[in-house]
């Protein structure tokens, strides 16, 4: 999401610019790897690593997106950018990340 | 950087799970090719915040110069990291 426009909840923390970049650096890393060897053209793999990314990133703005909303349902308003805000947030965000196997 | 490291490893295992599951790659040490990808991702995502340390270490350079001429901390941050992206040509 570039600096400038509002991240609304639900968007990725990443914007894509940064998901190609970051898909760009891991292909090059694989190049790079004496145990790796390509099936695939390297501009395939690219666009492969970019797609899995995208789909990691969506998973990931679900759990933030679940963490907020448990924070919404507290009987009481919480406001984000509350110190107690972020201690919840932290605290439900790491319950769902755990289920991943993290 | 907005994710942890822990999650950052576990977009390095995911990625490469994934690629083999497809057979875009092979490799004859997966938990090898995991961490140089786990490697590749931490050093784009902290990009950011090297350059928020550079950012800093020149603006306490220039520290005492800033107080004299009575220049606001934070717009000198934005002003000299612009600068800095620009350098690097990075993408935050």
């Amino acid at each position: 999401m570039p600096p400038h426009e509002e991240r609304k909840p639900g968007d990725l923390r990443l914007s894509r610019d940064k998901i190609n970049v970051l898909a760009r650096g891991v292909a090059e890393a694989l190049k790079q790897a004496d145990e790796v060897e390509f099936v695939e053209d390297p501009v395939t793999i690219r666009q492969e690593v970019r797609k899995i990314l995208e789909d990691l990133l969506k998973e990931e703005a679900r759990i933030d997106m679940a963490a907020r909303n448990k924070i919404e349902s507290q009987k009481r308003t919480i406001a984000e950018g509350t110190q107690e805000w972020d201690i919840l947030y932290r605290k439900y965000y790491n319950e769902e990340v755990k289920k991943l196997g993290i | 950087m907005i994710f942890s490291k822990e999650y950052v490893g576990y977009l390095g295992k995911e990625v490469t799970k994934r690629l083999l599951a497809t057979q875009m790659i092979e490799t004859s040490n997966p938990a090898a090719t995991a961490e140089r990808v786990h490697a590749a991702l931490l050093d784009e995502m902290s990009l950011e915040d090297r350059i928020n340390d550079e950012v800093r270490n020149i603006l306490e350079v220039y520290g005492d110069e800033m107080r004299k001429t009575g220049a606001n901390y934070q717009e000198m941050f934005k002003k000299v990291k612009l600068e800095l992206v620009r350098k690097y040509k990075a993408v935050l």
